[in-house]
C-alpha cells in the first residue's frame, strides 16, 4: 500500500475523541433517564 | 426478583467499557492505513454488534408477548426496542464521524447505511405507535406485531455488505483484525452487552412499576370510577 | 372498544404472532432468495467492466463507478486541484479525473467509489470521490520511522474547507 498523497497533516484525532465522548454521553445519559424515571419503589 | 440486581451487569459493563476504551484509545497500536482514526473501530463495532443483538432480543420478547399475552414480555419488548433504537442511532452518528476522515463524506446512501437508517426509523416507529395506544391489550399486540416486522431488517442490515456492492467495508471478523487489536474489541463488545442487559432490566422494572400504578388507578375500574363520579356530582 | 378491559384481546395474541411471523418470514425469505438477483439490478456502484460493457449507454447519465486505484496512476495537481487516476477491477480499467481536493485516505491500491459521468473520450469525469476502506485492520509496523507514521495520516491542503 502506497503512502498518502503529499500535503499537510490534518488532525483526525478530533473525530476519535468526538466518537468516544458521544458514546459515553449516550450511555450515561440514557442510564440517568432510566434511573430518574423508575418512579416510586 | 429484586430490581437492584440489574445494577450488577450495568456497573460491571461500565467498568469493562472504560478498560476496553482505554485499550482502544491508548494501548492499541495505530492502524496501518487510517492512522489514529482507526481507533474509532473500538467504539463503533461493539455498538453495532450490541445494537443488532438488542434487535434480536426485542424480537424474542415480541414473540413471547404475542404468544403468552403476559405484560412482562410486552414491557421487555418496549425496553429492548428502546435500547436498540438508542444504540443504532448512536451507531449511525459514530459511523458518520468515522466516515468523514476515511471515506471523505459523513453519509452516503449505500445499502449498509440505508438499511441501518431504516432500522432506526422502524424501531423508533414501534415506540411512537406504542405511545399512541393507551389500552394495554391493544398496545401489547401493536408492539409485538410491529417489532417482529421491524426486526426483518436486522439480518438484511447485517448481510447487506455481503449481498450488495457497498461503500461500507465487509463485516469485521476475528480474522480480519490484527491480534493486538482483538482484546480491546472483544472486551468492548462484552461491556456493551452487559450495559445493554442492565439497562433493559432496569428500564423494564421501571416500566412495569408504572404499568402497575396505571392499572391500580384505572383497572379497579368501573366501580371506583362510578363512586368518584357520584362523589363529584354529590359535591356539585 | 376502548371501554373493554385491558385484557380484552388477549386471546388474539397467538393469532397475531403467527400472522406477524408469516409476514416477516416471507419478507425475509424473498430478500434472502432474491439477494443475488438484486445484486445485479440494485447496484450501489458499477465496476469498470460493467461500464466498459455498457459501451455508449454509459455515456451521459450520472453513474457511480467503484474499483481500485491502480498502482502508479495517481496524480494530484495542487494548483489546479485536480486528481487523476486509473480505476481498475483487474479486468478493465478506466481513467478518472476528479476536481477538488481528495479525501486524506486516497492513495494507490485503495478502493474508491466515484460519482460522475462517462465522456465521449472514454474517460470518467467525477464530481464526488469517496474512499472505500477494507475490513482489514493492521497495526502500523514497528520498523516504521516517525516520519512514515506521520505519513499514514496525511491529507491535502484545502480538504478542510470541502
Amino acid at each position: 500500500m502506497q503512502p498518502a498523497l503529499d500535503g499537510v497533516v490534518q488532525g483526525g484525532e478530533g473525530f476519535v475523541y468526538a466518537v468516544y465522548a458521544l458514546t459515553w454521553l449516550t450511555i450515561l445519559g440514557y442510564t440517568a433517564f432510566v434511573l430518574l424515571t423508575r418512579g416510586p419503589r | 426478583m429484586n430490581d437492584k440486581l440489574w445494577f450488577v451487569p450495568l456497573v460491571l459493563g461500565l467498568v469493562a467499557l472504560a478498560v476496553a476504551h482505554y485499550g482502544g484509545l491508548v494501548m492499541a497500536p495505530t492502524e496501518a492505513m487510517m492512522g489514529e482514526v482507526g481507533r474509532i473501530m473500538y467504539a463503533h463495532v461493539p455498538t453495532a454488534w450490541t445494537g443488532m443483538l438488542m434487535g434480536l432480543v426485542a424480537f424474542v420478547f415480541a414473540c413471547g408477548s404475542l404468544a403468552t399475552s403476559k405484560d412482562g414480555w410486552d414491557i421487555g419488548t418496549h425496553a429492548s426496542v428502546e435500547v436498540a433504537t438508542l444504540l443504532c442511532t448512536l451507531l449511525c452518528i459514530q459511523g458518520a464521524l468515522w466516515a468523514k476522515p476515511t471515506w471523505g463524506v459523513y453519509w452516503d446512501w449505500d445499502p449498509r447505511l440505508t438499511s441501518t437508517a431504516i432500522l432506526v426509523l422502524s424501531f423508533a416507529g414501534v415506540l411512537i405507535l406504542r405511545a399512541l395506544v393507551h389500552d394495554q391489550g391493544k398496545r401489547r399486540i401493536v408492539t409485538g406485531v410491529t417489532t417482529i416486522l421491524a426486526f426483518v431488517n436486522v439480518p438484511i442490515t447485517y448481510y447487506s455488505v455481503k449481498w450488495w456492492n457497498t461503500l461500507h467495508q465487509d463485516m469485521s471478523s476475528g480474522s480480519s483484525i490484527a491480534d493486538e487489536f482483538k482484546w480491546s474489541l472483544y472486551l468492548g463488545w462484552l461491556a456493551m452487552m452487559l450495559i445493554a442487559v442492565g439497562l433493559v432490566g432496569l428500564r423494564s422494572a421501571g416500566l412495569m412499576a408504572r404499568l402497575r400504578r396505571e392499572h391500580g388507578e384505572t383497572a379497579l375500574p368501573k366501580a371506583k370510577q362510578k363512586i368518584e363520579l357520584l362523589a363529584e356530582k354529590g359535591g356539585a | 372498544m376502548s371501554d373493554k378491559p385491558s385484557d380484552s384481546s388477549s386471546n388474539a395474541g397467538p393469532i397475531f404472532l403467527v400472522g406477524a411471523l408469516a409476514v416477516a418470514g416471507t419478507a425475509l425469505g424473498v430478500v434472502f432468495f432474491a439477494a443475488d438477483e438484486m445484486g445485479e439490478s440494485i447496484t450501489y456502484f458499477w465496476d469498470p467492466t460493467q461500464v466498459v460493457e455498457a459501451g455508449s449507454a454509459a455515456i451521459g447519465p450520472d453513474i457511480r463507478l467503484g474499483g481500485m486505484v491502480q498502482a502508479g496512476s495517481l496524480t494530484w495537481n495542487e494548483s489546479d486541484q485536480v486528481v487523476t487516476m486509473t480505476v481498475t477491477d483487474n479486468e478493465n480499467s478506466l481513467s478518472v479525473r476528479c476536481e477538488g481536493a481528495p479525501p486524506q485516505m486516497l492513495r494507490e491500491g485503495i478502493g474508491v467509489v466515484v460519482e460522475g459521468t462517462m465522456t465521449e473520450a472514454g474517460t470518467f469525469d467525477c464530481d464526488r470521490l469517496l474512499v472505500k476502506h477494507s475490513n482489514e485492520y493492521k497495526a502500523a509496523t514497528e520498523d516504521m520511522t516517525a516520519e512514515e507514521r506521520k505519513a499514514l495520516y496525511k491529507t491535502v491542503e484545502g480538504y478542510e474547507g470541502l
